[in-house]
């Protein structure tokens, strides 16, 4: 996990991502500072692999574009979805209300990106 | 049988229990036993009004909420039978549906108009369902009128436990689906089952997480309907949310919980359920596909006080054959469990291919019969008479489950011979998503076929041939079958090869593809 791991590590809480009193409470320093190491790119580049490895083994990188439709083309089902969300939630250090993880929010590696960005900076 | 059909429970209990509830939407809308059945009887009178005679069928092509299950019972009080199908369904399936077993009559919400066409008389539901009628489609009636309607019930003392009480339409091997014909005698019979095995009270809050079209509906709808209970509906977005719907389980006190395995692997894995107070569940039931031991392990180890049971049964019999499950599931467990001991009101055969009687413990096809099986598919006497058989004057269906019987645990499940997959309760034919693969101009050939997986239960593989310079991305092999199959068919896994395995006999070698496949 990289740098991640040591900014948490650093400010000494255990990462719990499913417990979400704790998260509220670190939320502004740890996401402040994370989001200054880790550039959009990075980002959409973790989230193809993570797609790629759990829901379309044996495809090649440059097939999945970041606007390829992953919910309306059927690529992602809504189990598909809850496991992308779980993996966006623990990954990024964001928390997904249920009506956020939406076919708007996720239906492309670009909104996937987009919306994770948005929440960090606390703009939702 | 207790009644002679199932508004007789609605009715009874509306004499019993006039003030308790009977359902509520997870809005908290709620109805008592009493609007209920008033509801009821005036969708009945309204039905009656525009010419819908007994014996007659009713479409609903609605999402699940108090109106539907209002109309459900409306349409047995005309003594028609309800069909019911998935609302989301694309315009074609619903339309070959409904002129299948020619609807008289059809209850749409507004946003799938683009069926109306299916019936003479359609009743529009959902927002601004409280305006007039159009007076440019005379035919088109408002949910607020029906409700207004007089109350009249048809003839009751010529209700007949034989009369047909709903038709659930399923795929056929050939894509077309295929009408189960179910009688209220079939329905009462397997629910005074479930009142002799599971003693349902007054007091018990049942959970309504199937979709109507589901026959696991039959046990949520009219076992709390018959007892008094109160039945809390589950819409389609709210049962696919789990930490949402674990949350609505605990707060509306769910004590009887039942759905297909899919689901509750669902809860076990996202519902963070250690977060609420499940106090109150005293039983979990599972039906529609094998159960992998490793997510039956989780779920039942974030709720460990329940009793299960899993139960087994296609839809032309409903529940068959039942397991309780004994609690803890050891940690060395991976076989999945037994389907376990024909209920009381089945009798169950186990048949070689020469419809002999095997010997004990040894495999063969599962025929069931009693007064729960069905009475055949819609307008298809060849497809009905092909699935029975006539043994010392009693008609056995089969079920074309393959399986052996052990002295201690009951019937276990060994597969089918045909190649009808269950995947999330739903029936996949393999075949029928081959079809749509051929339909691809690149694709020679293409052979499909299944896998058991400890955590999905049951993938889908496809082992296309296409020459390397012409192979499409496997995203564009996904598009292609989400255009080409209904969502609930989406293939897992997609493996391109030069050519397929072919048997001495030119057939396509599905073994040596299962072979391949679990020994990458």
């Amino acid at each position: 996990m990289g740098i991640h791991c040591t900014i948490y590590e650093a400010i000494n809480v255990a990462p719990d991502f499913r417990d979400s009193t704790a998260r509220k409470s670190r939320r502004p320093t740890a996401y402040i500072l994370e989001s200054n190491n880790m550039t959009t790119d990075n980002m959409k580049e973790e989230i193809r692999q993570y797609i790629l490895s759990e829901f379309l083994p044996g495809e090649k990188p440059a097939n999945l574009h970041d606007d390829t439709p992953l919910r309306t083309s059927g690529i992602l089902d809504s189990v598909a979805t809850l496991r992308l969300v779980t993996f966006v939630e623990e990954r990024f250090g964001i928390q997904v209300e249920a009506h956020e993880a939406s076919v708007e929010n996720f239906d492309s590696i670009n909104s996937i990106a987009a919306f994770i960005e948005s929440k960090k900076t606390g703009a939702s | 049988m207790s009644v002679l059909h199932l508004c007789n429970y609605l009715e009874a209990s509306a004499s019993r229990f006039p003030d308790r509830q009977a359902a509520a939407d997870p809005d908290g809308t709620a109805l008592t036993y009493s609007e209920l059945n008033d509801r009821a009887n005036s969708v009945a009178g309204f039905l009656a009004d525009r010419g819908v005679r007994p014996g007659d069928r009713v479409g609903l092509v609605l999402p699940k909420n108090i109106d539907a299950l209002i109309i459900l019972f409306g349409v047995m009080k005309a003594r028609a039978a309800y069909v019911p199908v998935d609302w989301s369904s694309p315009a074609d399936r619903i339309r070959t549906i409904m002129s299948d077993c020619q609807v008289r009559a059809v209850f749409i919400d507004r946003r799938r108009l683009d069926v109306a066409d299916v019936s003479e008389t359609v009743i529009l539901l959902g927002e601004n369902s409280g305006e007039g009628s159009d007076p440019s489609m005379p035919r088109f009636f408002n949910w607020d009128s029906v409700l207004a309607h007089s109350p009249h019930m048809a003839d009751v003392s010529a209700r007949d436990s034989d009369d047909l009480a709903y038709i659930l339409y399923t795929s056929g091997s050939t894509g077309i689906p295929k009408g189960v014909m179910l009688t209220h005698r079939n329905a009462i019979s397997y629910v005074d089952w479930c009142t002799e095995v599971f003693t349902p009270t007054e007091h018990d809050r049942f959970s309504s997480h199937a979709p109507f079209h589901f026959d696991l509906s039959i046990l949520d709808i009219y076992v709390p309907i018959k007892h008094g209970a109160r039945v809390d509906l589950i819409p389609d977005e709210l049962g696919k949310s789990p930490r949402e719907l674990a949350s609505f389980i605990a707060s509306s006190k769910i004590t009887v919980w039942y759905s297909t395995p899919a689901i509750l692997s669902l809860l076990a894995e996202f519902g963070q359920l250690e977060k609420f107070d499940f106090s109150a569940l005293r039983l979990v039931l599972f039906a529609g596909e094998v159960f992998p031991v490793k997510q039956l392990r989780k779920i039942a180890t974030k709720w460990p006080s329940p009793s299960y049971y899993n139960l087994y049964g296609p839809t032309e019999t409903n529940v068959c054959t039942y397991a309780p499950i004994p609690l803890p599931v050891p940690e060395s467990r991976t076989e999945p469990y037994p389907i376990g001991w024909a209920c009381s009101h089945c009798k169950a055969l186990v048949l070689d291919p020469d419809n002999q009687a095997v010997k004990a413990g040894e495999e063969g096809l599962l025929y069931i019969s009693g007064p729960s099986v069905f009475s055949g598919y819609w307008a298809r006497p060849a497809e009905t008479a092909a699935v029975f058989l006539e043994r010392d004057g009693v008609r056995w269906y089969n079920t074309g489950d393959v399986v052996r019987e052990d002295p201690t645990d009951g019937f276990i499940y060994v597969g089918r011979r045909d190649r009808m997959v269950k995947r999330r309760g739903y029936r996949i034919e393999l075949g029928e998503i081959e079809n749509a693969l051929y339909r691809h101009p690149a694709i020679q050939e293409a052979a499909v076929i299944s896998a058991a997986h400890p955590e999905s239960g049951v993938r889908i593989i496809c082992y296309v041939a296409v020459p390397e310079t012409s192979r499409p991305s496997i995203v564009e092999m996904r598009l292609f079958c989400n255009e080409n199959l209904p969502s609930y068919m989406n293939p897992d896994i997609f493996i391109f090869v030069d050519s397929l395995p072919r048997t001495s006999t030119n057939k396509i070698n599905y073994q040596a593809l299962i072979q391949m496949f679990q020994s990458a």
